[in-house]
């Protein structure tokens, strides 16, 4: 095994390669121009195909055949038109041809096998899969995906660590880029690095500030100065009539935008033939004008960010500081306005063009490839190479390999090394020294499997050598390893999950499907889990007609399976089977998320014995205009139907947030409507994506406002329970310990958000209060009074409740409590309507 | 998120070589753990066909009460059929039984199986509720003490929809539509399902009484038309327990009616009066309910 070592940011608008050297980053800069960044724009000429700025410079002669911002179209069917060769591109491929251009990158040593390429944390599947298809074509055997969020902290933890200590706490990772924009949590804690939690939206990104320049000032000045009819529209279409005007203004809105980061006010001048008239035109633009138009598209950014906050029950005041990341957080408003709205210390000392890539090498440092026949002749004249050699010597007949895995970073004052042989390592040894002779293992017996904690001296690379021997202790100088450790340096244990994995299911109560989640959101990759359950029906063998589905969703689990996206959906119908299939038989099903998100499923069918594999690595999301809209209008129905029920309800509260998602829905009529079949714009995938955000909201409607009531209901049932314990006579150990229990779920369910699981909670508290009282001397007296007092006709069996309450009032009468108890419970299962229910949650009582 | 099913760590520890038996080094656990995936193909160590994945190995190792928790895994480690209840849902009462003694009137333990137990609980209760092995169910529900909390809602999932579902169906059965609906209620026409009812925890006593009530009916609807299966669904309902007295009363008195019938019978003599004063009495304490 090898340790990968390169790492990729793979941008919107420029994208890196970087290598982890011995505790430091090499990003590597183009041998043309010497510039870290590679513009990531494609350009088709006739003759040859250009990647990067000369690309990008080709966008003012060429537009219609130069493409860029296509990471934002990752894992959608989106294909581009090349006129110059007259053929189709998809983001795949033109992805693909960015990172080969990238190794082009690295100069003077092999040729990487592998590598580490930074995704947006919340990038799904489809996404995921598509970026990873694309380091695959792009020649590397293994590509590992890497959350841009946590490459980002990566970087700054380490540019940190180096320059101060860094204090534990939370820290937000702010991270705008050219396309996509992520915020992440970030724990520090006793040189641990956790990724808590994340929000992120895969359309907003610096092209949404061009779009708004585009939308807002040159669109309406080019129709205030020509006097076109239906421009704006024209303007979008996908191969339209001003095609090449559409992505020259592009180009001069993103100039225009950077200039303003700068200067107060510039101007944008440009030239365009429309309908057979040239026109010039000359839009002066100010700073205060952009600061307008920009301030909402870094609201939302604003708006997740204090989502995360919410969702982890923190305030500002816990964070310590934001750190910023992406090419966007260039521009003043970004900074400006994220520190006057969230009140919380701004960072940005790291350089945010680099930092992903720096980070993604720090990670590539940890992770470990099975290098190709090729590769492992290849010299490796690099010392970090070495550690991981699975070597072979040629005095012994029967081959021996050694493998070493540790950690290559660690901010610990020891780390592992775990030594795995095999072959002829019988009567072999081995011996580890550091070099500085601080530390020396002595000769210890080779086995098949061996651990060393090895002792780092702090804030340096340590270097160890690792010797083997053999029967008469001569080294068998071909085993020799190097181990390079550098202390002080930060590292991450894997990458979150950003969304819910689940599986639709039958309720059979309610007689409709729920969705089951087989791996939560922000558990860390890769997972592995086999779910036990059964056939809900009979499926004759041969039905073409019956079968079973198993669909698996990424998504959110609170909300319906509609919302959700399917990233694996396994149809087996009654053809496929070699027997019925009976209702109650066991299906075994097993699920393998891999570190990159491809999904491996195992379905088992107990009664047929047959079994269905299945890999998912779905990279392309279909969104159709015209489906769209018909959501739309679906969503749009909903929403008026929700309000209308909460106006019915004369629910004030609920019918105004009903009422916001709906107006905000209505919001992206006028832009979705006026979308053609053959939009070529962004502006497709961007409402797509804010209408499955508000579906998703409205899935959980009834239920926001709900919630804080109910959790206002919790909290005095909580009060109520905690004060009736202190007074029990019986089991105060074990309602104390049930109490705790709840109190201790409270976190987690306060953060769910889930009316239903705040409910089942407050439920659980009444039953504990009703423990409690019925656990408790007085009230059960006090009960069994009453009890005396009713009507015969009110117990099932009045004699046996008469010979009950004689012998409680003996037992009472003697002081018996733990028996009177048992009496009073038997009197309240006697009764017809339980006026007191003691039958929920208590043990050995007797009732009945 | 549902309960997950136990995966022992203790196998997972020696897989691995690391010391478990002593003062556990936790750091050190983790830093050979995280090791151990490192370089495990696609970060899944598979272990007799066990499969251990990183997050959830590091999230019980991060618990605060691991130390405690770790004396339980060592434990269950050691008796092997509790083990195999557990990691594989196979159910062997007798030695289980034996094994968990060990624990009794641990309430630290109870809570520590509680979560896992009910996810084999569940599994194990479907299948026997599929295979109408009620017999086999009612031996499983002697184990119920060690479910805890909202743990008893997943493990007697089933059993409640089970429950429900034969309500529901046998109230609505009579002697007309008896023949149409018997293949559906045959696990009731068949011996050794009074266990099961008289095993059912606290919270099914009123579904509990309810389906007895039904039962009778049911006997009350067939004794004319199917007198075999009469006598067998009375005398199982004869062996129910934690009835109320009056219940109690009909069944037997029930009972001795079928019974006698069934000598009578061949004397050519019917006793319609028993019946009908049981019906009515049976009417009564429904209409009460």
């Amino acid at each position: 095994m090898r340790s990968v070592n390169f790492g990729i940011d793979l941008g919107t608008t420029n994208s890196l390669v970087a290598k982890y050297e011995n505790n430091t980053i090499r990003v590597f800069k183009n041998p043309f121009g010497q510039k870290e960044t590679l513009a990531s724009v494609v350009a088709y000429r006739k003759d040859r195909i250009l990647v990067g700025d000369k690309a990008r410079e080709y966008l003012g002669k060429d537009p219609i055949n130069v493409f860029g911002g296509f990471k934002r179209k990752m894992g959608t069917d989106e294909k581009y038109y090349v006129v110059n060769i007259d053929e189709n591109v998809t983001p795949v491929e033109l992805s693909t041809l960015v990172i080969k251009e990238l190794k082009n990158f690295i100069q003077g040593e092999p040729m990487p096998e592998a590598c580490v390429i930074t995704i947006p944390a919340s990038f799904d599947s489809m996404q995921s899969n598509a970026t990873l298809k694309a380091g695959l074509a792009a020649g590397f055997k293994e590509v590992f995906l890497l959350q841009e969020p946590i490459a980002a902290s990566l970087a700054f933890f380490n540019a940190s660590a180096a320059a101060e200590s860094t204090p534990g706490g939370y820290w937000l990772v702010y991270d705008l880029g050219g396309g996509t924009f992520d915020v992440a949590l970030v724990k520090s804690s006793e040189g641990d690095l956790k990724v808590v939690d994340h929000e992120g939206n895969n359309f907003l990104g610096g092209m949404n500030f061009d779009a708004a320049i585009i939308d807002q000032l040159i669109i309406p000045a080019i129709i205030k100065q020509t006097g076109i009819q239906n421009f704006e529209e024209e303007f979008r279409v996908k191969y339209g009539k001003y095609e090449m005007l559409y992505y020259q203004v592009m180009y001069y809105a993103e100039e225009a935008k950077k200039e303003l980061s700068q200067a107060t006010e510039t101007i944008i001048e440009f030239g365009a033939v429309l309908d057979g008239q040239h026109h010039d035109f000359y839009i002066p633009v100010t700073r205060a004008e952009v600061d307008a138009i920009f301030s909402p598209i870094i609201n939302d950014t604003i708006k997740l960010l204090h989502k995360i906050l919410e969702n982890n029950n923190l305030t500002a005041a816990d964070i310590n500081q934001i750190i910023l990341v992406g090419g966007s957080t260039y521009l003043p408003q970004v900074r400006e306005q994220l520190a006057a709205q969230t009140k919380i210390p701004i960072n940005f000392s790291i350089d945010p063009t680099n930092s992903i890539a720096v980070g993604a090498a720090y990670y590539a440092s940890n992770k470990y490839y099975e290098p190709t026949a090729a590769e492992e002749a290849s010299p490796t004249n690099e010392t970090s190479f070495v550690n991981d050699i699975i070597a072979s010597v040629d005095f012994d007949p029967v081959e021996l390999t050694v493998e070493l895995s540790y950690n290559r970073s660690s901010r610990d004052t020891e780390e592992v090394l775990l030594i795995i042989c095999n072959g002829a390592y019988d009567n072999k040894f081995y011996r580890i020294t550091r070099a500085d002779g601080g530390f020396d293992t002595g000769f210890i017996n080779l086995k098949a499997k061996k651990t060393e904690f090895l002792p780092l001296i702090p804030s340096l690379t340590n270097l160890f050598n690792l010797q083997v021997f053999d029967e008469q202790k001569n080294e068998v100088k071909r085993l020799a390893q190097q181990i390079h450790i550098a202390q002080g340096v930060y590292n991450i244990d894997g990458q979150p999950l950003p969304h819910d994995i689940c599986i639709e299911v039958d309720d059979m109560e309610n007689k409709t499907t729920k969705l089951e989640v087989v791996f939560e959101r922000n558990s860390l990759l890769p997972q592995k889990r086999t779910l036990y359950r059964e056939i809900s029906k009979t499926i004759k063998k041969g039905s073409k007609e019956d079968g079973i589905i198993i669909n698996i969703l990424e998504g959110d689990r609170n909300t319906r399976a509609s919302s959700n996206l399917t990233i694996g959906c396994i149809e087996i119908s009654g053809k496929d089977l070699q027997s019925d299939l009976i209702k109650g038989s066991d299906i075994e099903i097993q699920l393998h998320l891999t570190d990159s998100r491809v999904l491996n499923t195992a379905v088992f069918l107990v009664m047929t014995q047959q079994e269905f594999k299945n890999v998912f690595s779905i990279s392309e999301k279909q969104v159709n205009i015209s489906r769209l809209k018909e959501q739309f209008n679906q969503l749009e129905l909903s929403l008026v139907e929700t309000v209308r029920q909460f106006q019915y309800n004369e629910d004030k509260i609920w019918e105004i947030k009903a009422t916001g998602y709906l107006e905000e829905l209505q919001s992206l009529k006028k832009s979705l409507f006026k979308l053609k079949d053959h939009d070529k714009s962004d502006e497709k995938y961007v409402i797509a994506e804010k209408m499955t955000r508000i579906s998703q909201e409205a899935d959980k409607l009834g239920g926001n406002e709900r919630i804080a009531m109910l959790l206002e209901s919790y909290f005095n049932a909580k009060e109520t329970v905690a004060s009736s314990i202190t007074m029990v006579d019986f089991q105060k150990d074990e309602l104390q310990k049930q109490y705790q229990k709840i109190e201790q779920s409270e976190p987690s369910f306060i953060r769910s958000k889930n009316v239903s699981v705040i409910e089942t909670k407050l439920k659980e508290l009444d039953d504990l209060y009703m423990r409690a009282l019925s656990n408790t001397t007085g009230f059960l007296i006090s009960i069994f009074i009453e009890y005396k007092g009713y009507d015969p006709n009110d117990f099932k069996d009045y004699s046996a409740a008469k010979s009950i309450m004689k012998m409680a009032d003996s037992s009472l009468a003697a002081e018996k409590y733990p028996e009177f108890r048992r009496h009073v419970f038997s009197l309240s299962s006697l009764l017809k309507r339980a006026k007191h229910n003691f039958n929920t949650d208590f043990k050995g009582t007797g009732i009945g | 998120m549902a309960n997950k099913q136990y995966i022992s760590i203790i196998r997972l520890f020696e897989h691995c070589g690391i010391p478990y038996q002593e003062d556990i080094n936790l750091p050190r656990i983790k830093k050979q753990l995280t090791a151990e995936f490192g370089i495990a193909s696609s970060g899944i160590i598979e272990i007799e066909k066990h499969s251990y994945n990183k997050n959830d190995v590091f999230e019980e190792l991060e618990r605060p009460d691991f130390g405690g928790r770790l004396g339980y895994h060592q434990r269950i480690w050691k008796s092997v059929n509790i083990l195999s209840f557990l990691e594989d849902n196979i159910f062997y009462e007798y030695k289980i039984k034996q094994e968990m003694v060990q624990f009794q009137n641990d309430t630290a333990f109870d809570h520590f199986f509680s979560p896992y137990f009910s996810v084999s609980f569940n599994y194990l209760a479907r299948n026997y509720l599929n295979e109408n092995r009620l017999d086999d169910l009612s031996e499983l529900l002697l184990f119920e003490e060690f479910l805890l909390g909202q743990d008893r809602e997943e493990a007697f999932r089933p059993v409640r929809i089970f429950l429900d579902d034969n309500i529901r169906l046998l109230k609505n059965t009579n002697k007309d539509n008896y023949k149409l609906v018997k293949p559906k209620i045959q696990h009731w026409l068949a011996a050794n399902w009074s266990n099961f009812l008289n095993h059912l925890p606290h919270e099914f006593y009123n579904s509990r009484n309810e389906l007895t009530s039904n039962l009778v009916n049911l006997t009350v609807a067939i004794q004319k038309s199917n007198k075999t299966d009469c006598r067998t669904v009375s005398t199982e309902l004869t062996c129910l327990s934690h009835l109320s007295p009056e219940l109690m009363d009909i069944i037997y008195n029930n009972h001795k009616v079928y019974t006698n019938t069934a000598t009578r019978t061949r004397s050519g003599n019917n006793n319609w009066g028993w019946i009908i004063w049981v019906a009515i009495i049976l009417m009564r304490i429904l209409a009460g309910c």
